[in-house]
């Protein structure tokens, strides 16, 4: 509920903790939960295999037979999300009814027909059985019996969610709650230029997503890459965020613009040649930001980053937004997918402005990357038990609470 | 007195002559040269965009064109301003080309572009 949001000054006490008035304890929280195999398979059935995923965007198939596959290993799985001659987007397993092998074996395409690349069975794009190379040796095959395995989709804002459960256990607009309508009048369907990076990171998940939650590391980790811009050594030398709000089992993040920061000799070219256009230093009341964006209105905006539990999070600019997502591939292991969205490029000048937006984002990542993995190698040690979170890393604090409500409780584990 | 060119960059951009070699058509190129590079290699190819209006003036010439239709002189001079963008945290911000963190070096490699990446 939006009713529950919390607007902190720059200068919190214990007084005003936010983490309290969402109704969280204030304890440390057991490291299980980042090491255990059997936790993480837990984790796989009870929350991966039941709430929604995004999964790419409807932009990116946009005629009837355009395509493309979604691997799901954490489910033994690849979808093909397809749109059909009815303009519908669906998902089916990848998996034929013949043999059991993957039916398409590239990453996107468009046809008329989706054929198996082992013997040839074909399925119409809604993924009805059509057709069987010498069918008559079948013994009374009844194709209607074997048509592609479907798999629940839902659309919003022009992202594709699909959810693995047979019966999803609430539709995406309950899911999604207050963003489903607050988000309504962001330009997403402008922003369809999307870069997009993906690397293995030898962590945990949510080790990985721990760090998209809060900035408390910034001034630190990203010294080098955005402490800047999102903090300032005297209003807010620790990089708080300005607003903290939740949404069911997501939380929302107004992150801060430092009104000093002073922009690299590049950034001024970019700025010179766009008028500011592409820049985070654009300032949030000169958007016509729809309510659920920067919803304290707060005039030292810079980007929201909320949480799309347990999945992604998307940081929301006033013209250009990021969507990050954490595949499990294992207890100690994930898949960061990491996208850029802009508007797509008139022309080179254009094209330019990204890139250099482009290649201190894979950095910042970079640096990420390097204090996740840094984390995994080290929590399995037994030397600690617990993390100890502030009440700046509330929104991690919170994303632990819902996989615990989902997933049951980290198991104990004792010191060394 | 610019070098007679070469012709494989427009006329007018002589200077851009001596960083040819950065003339690559993907990301990932670019990136590994980069990390191939010394700090001086990477700082000579910043400062010769930063030098006047070379970037802006480079940029305007292929404005002329449109973006998925550069001529391949055009598409050069372009592609060695992509590289000036690369190289952009290494010399503003890392002062180094390689990671200013200790221990093990994180490759550029280890989060890449996937193949459309280039085709925008």
């Amino acid at each position: 509920m939006r009713g529950e949001t919390v607007t902190n000054t720059l200068e919190p006490t214990r007084a005003t903790s936010f983490t309290e008035q969402q109704g969280l304890d204030t304890d440390p929280i057991p490291i299980s939960g980042y090491i255990d195999p059997d936790y993480y398979e837990q984790e796989i059935g009870r929350i991966w295999k039941r709430v929604w995923l995004m999964v790419g965007w409807a932009h990116e198939i946009p005629n009837p037979g355009d395509y493309f596959v979604k691997p799901l290993p954490f489910a033994n799985t690849s979808l093909i999300i397809v749109r059909g001659r009815d303009g519908q987007i669906r998902a089916f397993h990848n998996v034929c009814a013949h043999r059991c092998a993957e039916v398409v074996w590239d990453e996107k395409g468009s046809a008329r027909r989706l054929q198996c690349g082992y013997h040839g069975w074909t399925y119409g794009l809604d993924g009805a059985l059509v057709a069987v190379p010498d069918e008559e040796n079948f013994f009374d095959l009844d194709r209607s019996k074997y048509g592609l395995t479907p798999v629940a989709l839902e659309t919003w804002e022009g992202f594709i969610f699909i959810n693995l459960a047979p019966e999803p256990p609430q539709t995406l607009r309950e899911y999604l709650g207050d963003y489903y309508d607050g988000y309504h009048g962001y330009p997403f369907d402008e922003m369809t230029t999307v870069y997009r990076y993906r690397g293995v990171v030898n962590a945990n998940w949510k080790v990985v997503r721990d760090g998209f939650l809060e900035t408390y590391h910034f001034p630190v980790l990203h010294r080098y890459s955005f402490a800047d811009a999102f903090s300032n050594k005297a209003e807010n030398p620790h990089c708080h965020n300005i607003h903290y709000g939740t949404n069911g089992m997501h939380t929302i993040a107004s992150a801060y613009l430092n009104p000093e920061y002073t922009p690299t000799p590049m950034e001024l070219l970019t700025f010179s040649l766009s008028q500011g256009v592409d820049s985070i230093m654009v300032k949030s009341e000169q958007q016509d930001l729809p309510p659920g964006i920067n919803p304290s209105r707060h005039p030292l905006w810079s980007a929201d980053n909320d949480t799309i539990f347990p999945a992604a999070n998307i940081n929301l600019f006033a013209n250009f937004y990021l969507w990050h997502t954490y595949w499990p591939l294992g207890p100690d292991k994930c898949l960061l997918e990491t996208q850029q969205l802009m508007r797509p490029p008139a022309n080179a000048t254009e094209r330019w402005m990204h890139e250099v937006s482009n290649s201190v984002f894979q950095f910042g990542l970079l640096e990420d990357f390097t204090a996740q993995e840094r984390s995994q190698r080290v929590l399995a040690s037994g030397a600690k038990t617990h993390m100890v979170l502030q009440d700046h890393e509330y929104p991690v604090r919170h994303a632990h609470h819902w996989g615990q409500q989902l997933a049951g409780p980290y198991p104990e584990v004792s010191a060394r | 007195m610019s070098a007679p060119g070469s012709g494989r960059l427009p006329a007018g951009f002589e200077d851009f002559e001596e960083f040819l070699d950065w003339a690559l058509p993907t990301q990932v190129e670019r990136s590994d040269k980069k990390m191939r590079s010394t700090f001086d290699q990477i700082q000579a190819l910043y400062d010769l965009g930063m030098r006047g209006d070379n970037i802006a003036r480079a940029l305007r010439y292929c404005d002329q064109f449109p973006l998925s239709e550069l001529p391949p002189d055009a598409a050069a001079l372009f592609q060695i301003t992509l590289s000036m963008a690369e190289v952009r945290p290494q010399v503003e911000l890392y002062r180094q080309v390689h990671s200013p963190f200790p221990g093990e070096e994180v490759l550029p490699s280890r989060l890449a572009p996937t193949p459309e990446y280039d085709r925008l």
